[in-house]
């Protein structure tokens, strides 16, 4: 049975774990559940099983054993880990967490663009990896 | 043969991808608009003509005249392409004729949905459309699975329109009764040529919603709520576009703004921000907007040169707080005329280069409770300082008090 209370809504950023309605048999269609800068958020109660999700965008959550995503209306969801990079912009992850493609690649690409994961800076040093690099060239 | 330019393409929260979508007034009076009515008719059993692989029928469900302007998403079949083709007629035989060859004469047995409104954009259904076509988004909440960025386009005689309503077509809602865009991480892009019309957009993309050029945008509000700094809730990256009644809100960001040249920004409200206006394309108009409460300032210029900052409301805070308008070395050839600047640190501030170097015009403005007014430029002689008595500021209402209105005696204006 399709959720009205839980279908084509805007739940970004919240998180849905306390829920006490979320049960077996339960689709929710349309709805956004995306977690910015939090990869494989448990946003649903653990237990939560028998729920399909139909073209919902799941980026970032991770969804407990049982559940189900499934296409409707010709669109699939969305269940991509997403964080930002040192270059400031949205990347997908693999399973591994390194960063493989940019969020918006065809946009890029249309403009004759192409963001390489290469491309991102590695990150800063800490000042005492600094010391440690210095100390270890000035043979300390 | 592309759709018919008068096409009129539905979206609905119930709508459905693999519906036909669209429609177009064939046979006014009679024609009958299955994709506003969300009522989708499906086909198992259609058979292309033996001679014109443009005419189909059905033996199960009869074409009517009914059903001419509506397009049907044929599915599969074969013999069959997978496409959508719309309905230019019915004859009295049944016999519908499509805009463009459907597949393989005498194929049987194909299968298609007719009407029915779609359920989401996607970057698929947005290239179907063709210039002059009207895109209608119903009120609901619409989730994003991936970017939207188009590559249909038109021009400014022959835009393509998307345009929100809450009850009827057309219906131009405000506030909360807009349809909704759930971005999550993902970009709306528009293309050249659309009109964006009454829509509101969340998420938390580098670039959330990126109208492109030669387009007109009205009555959207875009809220980026991302930690990320320096995002945009609406940015402009293309040439001549005009924005009009925006409302634009980027936590760690910017509401409004880009780097597009002869943009206009007018009648837009941009608040809580890091900058409510971010903007460094040069000829461009900024035009009776409200920028307030950001963190940083109201209005960022960079090097923009020759535009024109007129009649508008900039309010960092009662305990002043950032900068009104800041300019880097740019600013030449620019005219700032009729704001009110109240509540900063700085009202105007030019970082660096020659005070006197530029045909920078700044003068009949308000610059009310700032610890500095200007800086590196010249105030000119007419500015005023006196309290706008803003109705409610804390509450968005910034119209100002009575004395910030004009006191003209009419019977001496001959009216």
């Amino acid at each position: 049975m399709i959720s009205q209370k839980y279908s084509s809504r805007d739940f970004m950023g919240i998180s849905l774990a306390e829920a006490d309605d979320l049960l077996p048999g339960t689709i929710i269609r349309g709805s956004c559940f995306y977690q910015e800068g939090r990869p494989d958020s448990h946003i649903f109660p653990e237990d939560m099983t028998g729920v399909t999700f139909e073209r919902c965008n799941l980026d970032n959550c991770y969804i407990p054993p049982g559940n189900t995503l499934a296409e409707q209306a010709g669109i699939p969801c969305t269940n991509k880990q997403v964080l930002v990079q040192n270059d400031l912009r949205d990347w997908i992850l693999d399973d591994k967490g390194e960063p493989v493609e940019v969020i918006s690649a065809k946009a890029w690409k249309a403009n004759g663009i192409d963001i390489h994961c290469n491309d991102i800076l590695k990150p800063l040093q800490s000042i005492e990896q600094l010391y440690q690099i210095a100390e270890a060239l000035n043979g300390v | 043969m592309a759709f018919n330019a008068a096409t009129q393409w539905e979206f609905q929260t119930t709508g459905d991808n693999t519906n036909g979508g669209g429609f177009f007034n064939a046979t006014p009076g009679t024609s009958v608009d299955l994709a506003l009515a969300n009522t989708p008719v499906t086909f198992t059993d259609l058979v292309i003509d033996a001679t014109t692989n443009t005419k189909i029928t059905s033996a199960l469900r009869p074409f009517t005249m009914a059903d001419a302007g509506n397009i049907i998403n044929i599915t599969s079949g074969t013999g069959f392409t997978v496409q959508r083709v719309q309905i230019v007629s019915v004859d009295g035989s049944n016999v519908a004729t499509c805009d463009k060859a459907v597949g393989t004469v005498a194929s049987i047995d194909g299968n298609g949905k007719m009407g029915g409104a779609l359920a989401v954009p996607t970057d698929a259904l947005f290239d179907l459309v063709v210039r002059d076509n009207t895109v209608h988004i119903k009120y609901g909440t619409y989730t994003l699975t991936d970017t939207i960025y188009p590559t249909s386009s038109g021009i400014f005689a022959n835009p393509i329109r998307c345009i929100g309503y809450k009850t009827t077509r057309l219906d131009m809602p405000v506030g909360n009764d807009r349809p909704t865009i759930a971005c999550g991480a993902y970009s709306f892009y528009g293309n050249n040529g659309w009109v964006l019309d009454s829509l509101i957009f969340a998420g938390t993309a580098e670039d959330m919603f990126a109208p492109q050029g030669y387009l007109i945008v009205r009555n959207i509000k875009a809220t980026n709520s991302s930690s990320t700094a320096n995002r945009y809730a609406i940015k402009l990256a293309a040439a001549s576009c005009k924005l009009f009644c925006c409302e634009g809100i980027s936590t760690n960001g910017y509401g409004i703004g880009g780097t597009a040249e002869q943009i206009g920004i007018i009648q837009c409200y941009c608040h809580d921000s890091a900058w409510g206006l971010y903007h460094t394309g040069s000829y461009s108009n900024i035009v009776n907007c409200i920028s307030e409460s950001n963190t940083t300032g109201a209005l960022y210029l960079g090097a923009a040169a020759s535009s024109y900052v007129i009649g508008n409301t900039l309010f960092g805070s009662d305990g002043k707080t950032g900068t009104g308008i800041l300019m880097s070395s740019g600013g030449y050839a620019s005219i700032m005329l009729g704001n009110i600047i109240t509540g900063f640190t700085t009202g105007i501030n030019r970082s660096s280069g020659s005070v006197s170097a530029l045909l920078l015009l700044i003068d009949q403005s308000n610059f009310y409770n700032n610890t500095t007014d200007v800086s590196n430029v010249v105030k000119g002689s007419n500015c005023i300082a006196l309290d706008p008595a803003f109705a409610d500021a804390a509450n968005g209402d910034f119209t100002p008090g009575d004395n910030m209105k004009l006191d003209i005696d009419w019977t001496k204006m001959g009216l």
